[in-house]
């Protein structure tokens, strides 16, 4: 999330005001080597407390929300998650849609998720999902928070058309149902670690109003979803303020699990821009009395009801939830053997084995590839920066940065996965995402895989499309080195990004076709996992969808390049060995600059360390080289990074990114 | 005033008075009347620090250089010679500070003698050459001169008039009464007649007024004294400046920007011409004209090159520099004098239309040229002037600042009334207090700039469409107290914004404003003293730290919540028995606007002892206010003791029953019994309601239990809080988290 905007604007309000006279001067040009980094002693980050919700506390918020639903004459699906996302309760109103249409294209020509009919139990987990993994300790996210940062121009708002995209675009399609990091809901809680987190969504991340997240003694304890009307949608405009049902049903049931007012979207602003947490009002509930669950549940009301792949098998009963960063969550503290920086998460498999132990790249056969000691090296110098980072888009401010640090090799592989103790869970997948999307683009094989595609017809055509863009017909194998932020850049449906009148970026839909719901690469590559997934939810189909992502080719059984799916927003750079690429690191959970500056300072730190066997790719290879001619004569170039403005805590630095 | 001689202890002159020295002492006098000449201070300088042996003959030559000093000077100029003309006593002692030691005086000096007039034939005292005067001796004035050549006046000497002014016709003979056509000052002819020189009288800068006496008779000006003015600015402005510049989000100029900052040089050009009309009615140098039209257009090219994308074009395309021009109407008005008051012209006068105005002496609050009308005008010699202007905010265009008619207006105005008050409250200092008023109705119009970048609303905070309205109310001072010159400028901003940028909610604005500079000038030095201070603006948020200064004083939350301190809350609740009052008055408001909503107030049991309560009570029946509610905490103790031990209250609920309310009793710790109480309360028509809730002070907390010593004296110490916070439930992080704010 840029703070930076608002700088630029303020630079071109002086600029216009130049006959006013005076005008400070500073440097702009900051050190050409990065700043030492302070070897990190003691506990550095808060851990949450061990909070969960009981089975007491769902049936408050399910009667809660039916209590306003039924208020404001709504028949809704209600669904609780915990912070892992684990889904602790659906219950559906009697009468209440069996399914919902997700916001069909502008122009009426539908493609991926654009106008399906999707079960209204998965739109509301989806809403649940997003309340409970967008936030944290520190910032308190809804899924009206969510619309407004993934749209093609932020704010979305009349008066901000022309300016760049949210922030987060993309983010709707992590925590994918075909997701290979994401776990699954084993029926009946049985096996290994059945409330490992994280959970997948069964539609990603949503952004319809009516998703919130849930506070127990302030600290985050899950989500709760609702959803009744017949469009799975997302708000187009935050000036205005909506009386959406669903959203107000979902605020009721977050009473006495409130976010702290503190924390919540509307006290954090990205580019000087709030952003919105709820139109709804707390003041403006209609429902008084709350009956008890007795009287709801399996009564004329509505029921509890069973969501394959999600909730009630055997029988639906509701679930307690699980208590963030125990080991039972699958999210805890690391060991001093399985990492050397204090205060460092890791996932486990619900019975004390790390799921993702650091080790080296498994595409030896290929590439010199990265060793488990790089691997680390990187993990450590990402977390070190992370830690001294100051976090964007968390209160109080001069917060610490709290994300996810992934690194894998050139087959998508995953190196190792490390995290902040309160990073949002979204981050953890989504850094996967990103840190597979960089070393994808980067890598020589990626016109190659992208050809190759089976069964998404549409994901072949892409190759050529960027090699027309771009006027290179050898492009996407592996001359240039993209950066998330790059390959963001030609997944836009204005290219450059936001600039109104102007076509799409190659990899995007046009912005006549374009919605949240598809983006174009990244939904495509995906949606035929997410129908196969939604008709195992509808009950049409037997079987789930397969594990991992995508029908690119498999670099290893079940596993393509990009597993979990692309994401193409930034926070990643490809790792290099001299001239050869041999991996990726991907960092999600604070603002965008944060993840771009963790992930390439990181990465050029750990370089710094290794006496430079492995590091950032060469200046004369990064995206930034490369220049787009638009048909008017104007050219346009990508970029590789943009590290943030005075972006330590320990230091008034700027432009710490510098020469690297 | 013919020099004296001052010994002045400046080595710097010495030089000069050792050359004087050595040149005769003709040729002293005349080195010293050159100087008198020529220089505007004039004043011979000695050296004292210096103990020369030439002392008695710088003096000698100093008197000598006085008396012919004098001597040419009077004969030159004229002038009053000031006691010394043919005295050859030196100088007073007094303007020759510490030369008593120098020369010793001549030991058989005679003593001057008593009046010099005795020693002298009185008929010479008749004797002065002509032009010449001596003092004490007036010998009247000239005979008056004559005047036979009709039409023709001759500048008649000075000392005919009693005062030092000469009245003249018209103000644009002034320059001309002093620039005859024929003069023997070749050097001032120049100044008047060059069409070339900025001082050359002109018709087209109003020094002369038109000749309209061939002009169509459709056009509706007569008269000899319309002038036209026409004026004509040049600015221009090349400006290299540094400072950080981000670089373009989307894209960059160059490779490797993969930080916030880019380069920092930038270059701004701006040129602007002003081409200004003016025709004015108006005779007099101080007679404010009658009618004034005035049109007055700006041309601004301005250029910027930038380093970075994205800084002057929202499309990141586009290039890094930027050219630009506009056309914009800086002035177009009418002003029409109404008339003048007093011998000295104190005027009313209206002006209409595009017009200059600044609210203040520095313009803090408003300088623009803006769309408006404003009377205006002064009184008392001109020692009291006022404004009473309203003003339409125009769109200013994007790039160049000037005013842009072809857009619609702005839903904004501005309406300024100020008074200006000379030599208040000390001499030389103006006073002056203004009120402005700020409406502003912009909740529907969003502006994007020329340049593609979001105006209103700022790309700031909520961006929710929102209006406001604000009343400034300031004084400020301008002038001098004494030696220290003083302007200062004080303001405060009251109002209400319907949706706060920053908190999305409504909220009062209550913000203060100071600016003061002290200057004191030495010399041509002048030393400046600025400060300025301005609060922020209350957002409504409030600060929970505040909450621990209960009861404390001072505090926002001091016993009863102050109106004034505390934003949202509407009405003080002291002293005790005002509530109820307060409350029948919202509720009867509340139905006269036909507003459906409801209002609550809570009653102590103690402040039942007030009347003020009851006559609250009768009204409220009444009037059948069925909109009011009262809730009595009836715990039966109060500051002091039992309220029965004071003055018995029951049997209350018959009391209110029997002043015509709807009574209720309850459990006042039955949150159920108590919403249910309140929706039959809503429920009930034509009569008040009063929910009389049976309660226990300190409920809970088992040493605190109806105890009435713990009513207002809430002073734990750690174990009694912990005691406390046990009994309430309290669980162990809580009770660290409340224990160690």
């Amino acid at each position: 999330m840029r703070a930076f905007r608002s700088a630029s604007i303020i630079t071109i309000a002086s600029l216009l005001l130049a006959s006013c006279g005076g005008g400070g001067t500073s440097s702009a040009a900051g050190p050409a080597v990065p700043s030492p980094t302070p070897t990190p002693t003691g506990a550095r980050y808060a851990i949450p407390a061990a909070e969960a919700l009981t089975t007491t506390d769902v049936e408050k918020i399910v009667t809660q929300a039916v209590a306003e639903a039924t208020a404001r004459g709504i028949k809704a699906v209600i669904v609780v998650v915990d912070r892992p996302g684990n889904v602790l309760a659906v219950y559906r109103m009697t009468n209440a849609r069996a399914s919902v249409q997700v916001a069909p294209a502008p122009n009426g020509i539908n493609h991926d998720a654009q106008a399906e009919a999707i079960p209204t139990t998965a739109a509301a987990i989806a809403k649940a999902i997003t309340g409970a993994y967008l936030s944290s300790g520190g910032n308190a996210f809804s899924s009206r928070t969510a619309s407004m940062i993934v749209q093609q121009h932020f704010p979305p708002a009349p008066v901000a058309a022309g300016l760049e995209s949210g922030p987060l675009y993309g983010v709707q399609f992590s925590q994918l149902p075909c997701s290979d990091l994401s776990a699954r809901y084993a029926e009946g809680n049985i096996g290994t670690g059945p409330f490992v987190g994280p959970k997948r969504s069964p539609l990603g991340l949503a952004a319809d109003p009516g998703g919130f997240p849930l506070y127990k003694n302030g600290v985050l304890v899950g989500g709760v979803g609702v959803m009744s009307d017949a469009i799975y949608d997302f708000d187009r405009d935050i000036t205005d303020i909506e009386i959406d049902a669903d959203e107000y049903a979902a605020l009721a049931a977050t009473r006495g699990f409130e976010a702290p007012v503190e924390i919540r979207a509307d006290r954090i602003p990205v580019d000087g821009t709030t952003l919105r947490y709820s139109d709804a009002r707390y003041e403006d509930i209609l429902s008084t009395t709350i009956p008890t669950f007795a009287s709801i549940n399996g009564t004329a009301v509505g029921q509890l009801i069973q969501v394959r792949g999600y909730f009630g098998f055997p029988a639906p009963v509701i679930q307690a939830g699980t208590a963030y960063g125990t080991e039972a969550s699958g999210l805890r503290l690391a060991t001093a053997a399985e990492f050397s920086r204090s205060d460092a998460m890791v996932l486990t498999n619900g019975a004390g084995t790390p799921r993702y132990p650091i080790r080296g790249g498994t595409d030896g056969f290929a590439v010199n590839a990265l060793t488990a000691a790089e691997a680390r090296t990187i993990l450590e110098e990402a977390f070190t920066v992370m830690a001294r980072a100051r976090g964007q888009i968390r209160r109080p401010l001069d917060s610490q940065a709290q994300v996810t640090i992934s690194v894998v090799d050139t087959l998508g592989q995953v190196l190792g996965i490390v995290r902040a103790p309160d990073a949002p869970v979204f981050g953890i997948d989504v850094s996967l995402q990103k840190a597979r999307t960089a070393a994808f683009f980067s890598n020589a094989a990626a016109a190659g895989d992208l050809a190759a595609a089976t069964t998404t017809p549409e994901v072949p055509t892409y190759v050529g499309k960027v090699r027309t863009f771009l006027n290179d017909p050898t492009a996407l194998t592996g001359q240039t080195a993209f950066s998330d932020r790059a390959n963001g850049n030609l997944h836009r449906p204005y290219f450059p990004d936001g600039e109104v009148g102007r076509p799409a970026g190659p990899l995007s839909r046009s912005i006549e076709e374009f919605n949240p719901f598809s983006t174009g690469l990244q939904s495509t590559a995906i949606f035929k996992d997410i129908k196969d997934h939604l008709f195992f939810v509808f009950n049409v189909s037997p079987t789930d969808v397969k594990q991992y992502c995508t029908y690119m080719p498999q670099v290893l059984p079940n596993q393509t390049r990009v597993s979990n799916g692309f994401q193409i927003f930034p926070g990643s750079v490809p790792i290099y060995r001299g001239n050869q690429l041999v991996g990726g690191i991907g960092i999600s959970g604070d603002g965008i600059d944060q993840d771009d500056m963790i992930s390439f300072l990181g990465l050029a730190n750990a370089g710094g360390r290794l006496n430079h066997s492995i590091d950032n790719a060469p200046p004369a290879k990064r995206a930034d080289n490369v220049l787009v001619k638009l048909p008017d004569g104007r050219e346009v170039r990508l970029r590789y990074v943009n590290c943030p403005f005075a972006p330590f805590l320990d230091s008034s630095a700027n432009n710490v990114c510098q020469g690297l | 005033m013919l020099p004296l001689i001052a010994l002045v202890v400046d080595h710097s002159a010495l030089p000069q008075v050792r050359e004087a020295d050595l040149l005769g002492s003709t040729s002293r006098a005349a080195l010293v009347a050159r100087d008198r000449t020529h220089s505007t201070h004039g004043i011979l300088t000695l050296s004292m620090a210096d103990a020369m042996p030439a002392d008695t003959v710088l003096l000698d030559a100093t008197a000598a250089a006085a008396v012919e000093a004098g001597d040419a000077a009077a004969g030159d100029n004229g002038g009053a010679p000031n006691g010394a003309v043919g005295n050859p006593v030196p100088t007073s002692a007094a303007a020759v500070p510490g030369i008593e030691d120098a020369p010793p005086p001549p030991p058989e000096a005679p003593p001057p003698p008593a009046d010099w007039r005795v020693r002298v034939d009185p008929s010479v005292l008749e004797q002065i050459l002509d032009g010449r005067r001596r003092p004490g001796w007036h010998p009247g004035l000239p005979e008056a001169v004559t005047q036979d050549n009709p039409g023709a006046i001759r500048v008649l000497p000075p000392s005919a008039f009693p005062s030092d002014t000469l009245p003249i016709p018209d103000r644009w003979r002034l320059v001309t009464a002093f620039c005859p056509v024929q003069s023997i000052y070749v050097a001032i002819q120049n100044v008047c007649h060059s069409p070339l020189d900025p001082y050359h009288q002109n018709r087209f800068k109003g020094d002369r007024p038109l000749n309209l006496s061939g002009v169509p008779r459709f056009i509706p000006f007569r008269g000899d004294d319309w002038f036209l003015t026409l004026t004509a600015v040049s600015d221009t402005v090349v400006e290299p400046r540094t400072f950080p510049i981000p670089v373009g989000v989307q894209t960059t100029e160059r490779p490797g920007s993969i930080n916030v900052f880019g380069k920092p040089d930038s270059l701004v050009l701006s040129q602007t011409f002003i081409a200004g009309v003016a025709l004015t009615k108006g005779m007099t140098a101080f007679k404010p004209p009658d009618v004034e039209y005035r049109v007055a257009l700006a041309f601004n090219m301005n250029y910027v090159d930038v380093p970075e994308r994205r800084v002057l074009f929202v499309e990141p395309s586009k290039p890094t520099h930027r050219y630009d021009h506009f056309l914009g109407v800086q002035e177009a008005f009418i002003d029409k004098h109404l008339g003048n008051d007093s011998d000295r012209y104190d005027f009313h006068s209206i002006r209409i239309g595009i017009q200059p105005f600044q609210a203040d002496f520095r313009g803090f609050l408003f300088n623009d040229n803006q769309l408006g009308v404003r009377i205006f005008g002064n009184r008392d010699n001109n020692r009291f002037q006022y404004n009473l202007a309203a003003f339409w905010r125009l769109e200013k265009d994007t790039n160049s600042g000037l005013n842009n008619v072809t857009q619609t207006p702005r839903r904004d105005w501005v309406f300024v009334a100020n008074l200006y008050r000379q030599d208040f409250p000390v001499p030389a200092l103006t006073s002056q207090i203004t009120v402005v008023y700020n409406r502003n109705r912009e909740a529907n119009r969003i502006h994007i700039d020329s340049n593609g970048f979001p105006v209103r609303p700022a790309l700031l905070g909520v961006l929710r469409p929102r209006t406001y309205d604000v009343v400034y109310a300031g004084y400020s001072a301008d002038g001098r107290i004494g030696r220290v010159n003083l302007t200062a400028s004080f303001y405060g901003a009251f109002g209400r914004d319907d949706f706060n940028f920053l908190t999305d909610v409504s909220s009062e604005i209550r913000a203060f404003f100071g600016a003061a500079e002290l200057s004191y000038d030495h010399d041509w030095m002048r030393f400046r003293l600025s400060a300025l201070y301005a609060t922020g603006a209350h957002f409504g948020f409030c600060d929970p730290k505040a909450s621990l200064s209960l009861r404390k004083l001072n505090s926002p939350f001091q016993g009863h919540p102050h109106v004034l301190d505390l934003p949202w809350v509407e009405t003080s609740t002291g002293s005790l028995g005002q509530g109820m009052s307060v409350a029948v008055g919202m509720a009867i408001g509340l139905r006269l606007q036909k507003i459906p909503a409801r209002v609550y107030t809570m009653l102590g049991d103690g402040e039942l002892q007030e009347g003020e309560v009851w006559e609250a009570a009768m009204s409220a029946a009444h009037h059948r206010l069925d909109n009011l509610c009262a809730v009595i905490d009836y715990n039966k103790l109060q500051s002091d003791n039992c309220n029965d031990a004071i003055m018995r209250l029951e049997p209350l609920a018959d009391k209110w029953r029997a002043f015509g309310w709807s009574v209720a009793e309850i459990d006042g710790h039955n949150i159920p019994e108590i919403l249910d109480q309140l929706r039959r309360a809503g429920a009930t028509r034509e009569k008040p309601s009063v929910l009389i809730a049976h309660t226990i002070k300190g409920k809970g907390v088992p040493y605190m239990e109806n105890i009435p010593t713990w009513h207002g004296s809430v002073k734990l110490t750690r174990v009694q809080t912990e005691e406390a916070l046990t009994a309430l439930g309290a669980s162990a992080d809580e009770m660290k988290a409340l224990l160690d704010v």
